[in-house]
């Protein structure tokens, strides 16, 4: 079913619409989660939170792109439950993300008074302007949080490749929000 | 949690609906193990030879040796014969960089090794350096490339090497050529000279 239809679904107020949604989007918003280390309770729930969440915002929210939209709440979903997972083990320092997420240019320290909006948009610009392959790679990586291995073989390329990809990208980005004025 | 990783939440839907639905036209190299299997048995035969040093004027006694590693074996380390074609493999240094390992002997075997990173995307060598490579036990009176492919590009890359002999005011230029084959790499020298240093007066 397309995209657009699904929407009408849920304007009309219609319970296929979550069906629809569950068929198209289901696994990936899964996936996503499970990537964060969730178990698979846990990343059910996840999904159950992300239809409930769409139920309630569309309408009025008409997405411009549903798969976007219905991530993006997914993501955000699954973080808040890593977050409170983490919480409940009351174990001081451990991160929020799995490891490897957390490789993401953590040595740029951001000046405390820029906005996270005024960030996002800098890393549109960045992003944007990479080179395709890289843009996607980085995205999988920091934004679905699929492992390397997974990424790897989604493009069709070695795990070392996407390594150093991810590499480079990471400096190219450090060094763009340098001269952007963001380092801290 | 990283301000960035938060940040990466407001990024354009554009941007996630594209990671999602990209998909490459993924260079699928069929496998032709058995070109691999020929390579290594190549190696074996010329491993038991010695060194060959040509005596025509413009052979350089400059050797190289190539690195490669298969699953749960040991490293094994190969000189390069000019046209012939042996088996390479990524290596990973301890920034997280991903390249090709090459060596040449320095002058003394005293010396203390080096390790110096070439950058394919650059075209030059990295100003920063490594100085450990996983799985690879470095050796005194040994100077190491570091070659990291540009990661744009499926290959096959070359890889232009000059080394100075400065004691014999000789200049030793070489190319090797790096190329995917199967689930591997091959290494060839395509070249390798050595010219007189020429004096700047």
């Amino acid at each position: 079913m397309e995209d657009g239809q699904i929407v009408e679904l849920f304007f009309a107020r219609s319970e296929s619409a979550i069906e629809a949604i569950d068929q198209k989007y289901g696994r990936l918003c899964f996936r996503l989660a499970k990537n964060l280390h969730l178990s698979n309770e846990d990343a059910q729930e996840c999904v159950n939170d992300t239809y409930l969440a769409l139920w309630n915002r569309i309408p009025p929210v008409r997405p411009g792109s549903l798969l976007a939209f219905t991530c993006r709440i997914a993501r955000n979903t699954a973080l808040k439950k890593l977050e409170a997972a983490n919480a409940k083990k009351r174990t001081p320092g451990a991160g929020l993300l799995p490891a490897e997420a957390e490789a993401l240019p953590a040595e740029i320290s951001i000046a405390p008074q820029m906005e996270q909006r005024e960030l996002a948009d800098a890393i549109n610009r960045f992003l944007w302007a990479e080179n395709e392959l890289a843009r996607n790679v980085f995205l999988r990586k920091y934004w679905f949080f699929d492992p390397v291995k997974t990424i790897a073989e989604r493009y069709g390329i070695s795990d070392a490749r996407v390594k150093s990809m991810l590499f480079r990208t990471r400096h190219r980005l450090r060094d763009f929000l340098r001269k952007e004025g963001f380092e801290g | 949690m990283n301000r960035l990783t938060d940040a990466l939440s407001l990024i354009d839907d554009g941007l996630i609906a594209g990671a999602e639905a990209y998909a490459p036209q993924a260079k699928r190299h069929h496998a032709c193990r058995y070109i691999a299997a020929a390579c290594a048995a190549a190696v074996v035969l010329l491993l038991g030879w010695a060194v060959f040093k040509k005596t025509v004027p413009g052979a350089s006694p400059f050797v190289i040796t190539a690195y490669a590693q298969e699953s749960g074996k040991p490293v094994s380390a190969a000189e390069l014969t000019q046209g012939v074609q042996i088996p390479v493999s990524m290596f990973e240094a301890e920034s997280g960089l991903w390249g090709f390992v090459f060596s040449y002997a320095a002058k003394d075997v005293r010396e203390p090794f080096t390790i110096a990173i070439m950058d394919g995307a650059q075209g030059t060598a990295a100003a920063e350096t490594v100085k450990a490579i996983s799985g690879l036990a470095m050796e005194e009176g040994r100077h190491y490339l570091f070659f990291i492919p540009p990661q744009d590009e499926a290959g096959p890359y070359r890889l232009p090497l000059c080394v100075q002999d400065r004691e014999q005011r000789t200049v030793a230029v070489a190319t090797l050529l790096i190329r995917q084959e199967g689930d591997g790499y091959t290494a060839l020298l395509e070249t390798l000279t050595s010219h007189p240093k020429r004096e700047v007066k």
